[in-house]
């Protein structure tokens, strides 16, 4: 039961933060997957599969965010999403 | 009990219950559906959202294969927008609730998010909310664009109350639930105020904020005479509002006999007095009120709130009727003019327009001229059966006058080729509405058969003034200094060059002004139907010699206000029994 929660903390490192595109590239990855993905900044959580509630959260560049997983393929869906963060979504 | 004071653009008195519109974009209809009904409503709103997704992916193909794929980015995201469980499922989920439209419930969702992003401090994401407002009227317009709905689920007689109304809003109503107009903004010439009175209704523009202290339902007077509104009236000022009602109504009895007698000054001048008109309904208006001829057809109304354009038989049956029901006298129609309307994104136009968008009327046709020679081939056709005229708007330099020349004679070639019969010697005008227009008139004359002045756009284009936020423009603006010399100066070009001239704009349905106009030489006044009883007991009452002398001491003198008020006096001298049936 393990592999069905996941979550970890990160920082937006990317310069525009989590504008359009990155938002864009972060929804539909998670969509991939069929588990529930919360995003949380500043005690705020919202879905992380629906696009204006990202925009909604404002995260820009330096925010804190914690991105918890629940359901099959958690591991696996923050995996991706941290990376996708980390890589500053293939920004220069 | 609230009184509010606002520009007065639509005479007549009205007491009934407000019917509130939302401010944001297009008007959505509200109603209840019964439990049974849920599960169509949201197949319905399932279809819009699938059209519009099928539409976007359309777009963003497009637009990658023709400019590179990272500009097709943003239609990702739109995409995703019209999966995203926080509108769409919330959406279906208050359908189901509170058993209502799907329409309705999706604008609140759709605001709700919208708003919040306008909040965000961060510029950039605060401007996204345009396109989730974008995405969202994608839907919309599958919803209430192909079936007309919007204004037309008004059952009971009501009082408009709005921030403004575009024509898509008034193309929807039907005339015999709407009372009156009160909206937050616009002016003399504004579409709310052409709207009223072609249909006849009072309306009052300009109110600031009424859409802020009517709540739906309150009871309204709306005295579109005097320029005032009254939420919640008292007894008193009921019976007060119903005295002067009777009064005003018989004023306008007065006039009616004056429909049949021409429009000629007391020692035989004789000029024309002609309609403004929008839509084919107000031909009965501008008959019953004396008009001799319409002076302008505006055409915009063929184009908007529809997906497919209209074809050359649409446009023919509906300019060969007009004639035919105006004949013996004379119809000019206005080539359509979209880009004039402040509210074109609001609108829906047909696909293949969208350039209109982004270009106003002639330069427009330039760029699509198969959609302007459509409309010509239809103008050719229906001027057998009648005087028939055609001019084009906004026309500021003679190359444009000579392109749609090239597209008149493409349509007549066709035409011939096709042994479909038209006339051949159609006449031909310039509108007249810059202040290039009007210093290259005599260049324009020689190759246009008339010419039109549009008064309220040279007003706004000479004086650097928006024409909706007429909080900026003095109402008597038109006999402003530069104004009237530019008006002189096209008349006279024109006589020079042996072509006539008429006015259009709002400026030729002012009492007080009519003396001027006439004594510099105008042939032809073009207004409002209803404005047009009062402008014949003008000129009727006047000699030439008088209008001239007038016309003369006029454009002497240095602002507009010093014009006005001396043309104010004048009128009571003249015509004392014309009492201002337009508030300024």
């Amino acid at each position: 039961m393990r592999n069905n929660l996941a979550e970890v903390l990160l920082e937006v490192r990317n310069k525009t933060g989590l504008h359009m595109r990155a938002i864009t590239l972060f929804v539909k990855q998670a969509s991939r997957f069929s588990c529930k993905v919360t995003v949380e900044k500043n005690g705020e959580a919202v879905d992380g599969k629906s696009i204006t509630s990202l925009m909604a959260l404002g995260a820009e560049k330096g925010s804190k965010l914690r991105i918890v997983a629940v359901g099959d393929g958690a591991q696996q869906v923050v995996g991706k999403l941290k990376k996708l963060i980390d890589d500053k979504f293939g920004e220069k | 009990m609230l009184t509010i004071k606002g520009t007065g653009v639509s005479p007549g008195i009205k007491v009934g219950k407000a019917f509130l519109l939302s401010r944001e974009g297009p008007f959505i209809p509200r109603w209840r559906i019964s439990r049974g009904e849920v599960d169509r409503e949201l197949a319905r709103f399932e279809r819009a959202v699938d059209h519009a997704k099928k539409r976007i992916i359309q777009v963003k193909d497009k637009i990658s294969r023709e400019m590179g794929e990272r500009y097709a980015d943003i239609f990702g995201a739109h995409l995703l927008v019209l999966e995203d469980i926080s509108l769409i499922e919330e959406t279906k989920q208050q359908v189901r609730e509170r058993e209502m439209n799907a329409e309705y419930i999706f604008v609140g969702v759709l605001e709700r998010i919208a708003k919040k992003l306008s909040a965000l401090d961060d510029e950039y994401l605060g401007g996204r909310s345009v396109d989730i407002r974008d995405v969202g009227k994608r839907v919309l317009s599958n919803m209430i664009g192909s079936k007309r709905k919007g204004l037309s689920h008004i059952k009971e007689e009501v009082i408009i109350v709005a921030h403004d109304l575009s024509p898509s809003d008034t193309a929807t109503m039907r005339k015999e639930t709407i009372l009156a107009f009160a909206t937050d903004v616009g002016g003399k010439a504004s579409h709310t105020a052409i709207m009223a009175r072609a249909i006849e209704i009072p309306a009052v523009v300009g109110l600031r904020n009424i859409t802020e202290e009517v709540g739906e339902d309150d009871t309204v007077i709306v005295d579109g005479t005097e320029g005032v509104v009254i939420i919640n009236p008292d007894e008193e000022t009921l019976v007060k509002y119903q005295k002067k009602d009777l009064e005003l109504k018989t004023y306008e009895k007065e006039f009616e006999d004056s429909v049949p007698l021409p429009a000629q000054t007391r020692r035989g001048h004789q000029v024309k007095l002609s309609a403004n008109i929008e839509i084919l309904d107000e031909i009965p208006l501008v008959l019953s009120h004396g008009a001799a001829g319409i002076g302008l057809y505006r055409t915009e109304f063929f184009y908007i709130n529809r997906q497919k354009l209209p074809t050359e038989d649409e446009h023919y049956e509906a300019y060969k009727s007009i004639v035919e029901k105006m004949a013996p006298y004379s119809v000019t129609i206005r080539t359509f003019d979209i880009g004039g309307d402040k509210f074109i994104s609001q609108l829906q136009l047909p696909e293949e327009m969208s350039s209109f968008r982004d270009f106003r009327s002639i330069r427009s046709y330039l760029a699509q001229p198969e959609i302007l020679k459509v409309q010509l081939r239809a103008i050719l056709r229906a001027a057998v059966h009648g005087e028939l005229r055609v001019m084009y708007p906004m026309i500021s330099r003679i190359e444009e006058l000579r392109a749609t020349k090239e597209i008149l004679d493409t349509a007549k070639d066709e035409l011939r080729r096709s042994g479909i019969r038209f006339n051949e010697r159609i006449r031909v005008g310039a509108m007249i509405e810059t202040p290039s227009a009007v210093m290259t008139a005599d260049i324009l004359a020689k190759e246009v058969h008339f010419f039109s002045i549009g008064t309220n756009d040279l007003v706004q284009y000479s004086l650097a003034a928006d024409r909706v936020d007429e909080q900026r423009l003095q109402p008597y603006e038109p006999v402003h200094p530069g104004i009237l010399r530019l008006i002189k100066m096209v008349i006279d070009t024109a006589h020079r060059e042996k072509i006539p001239v008429s006015i259009c704009g709002e400026m030729a349905s002012e009492p007080a002004y009519i003396p001027i106009l006439l004594g510099m030489g105008l042939d032809e006044f073009s207004m409002s139907a209803i404005a047009i009883p009062e402008a014949k007991r003008v000129i009727r009452a006047i000699t030439m010699t008088e209008a001239k002398r007038i016309a003369r001491k006029c454009l002497t003198m240095s602002t507009a206000e010093e014009v006005d008020r001396y043309a104010r006096e004048k009128l009571k001298k003249i015509a004392p029994d014309v009492r201002q049936y337009y508030q300024r």
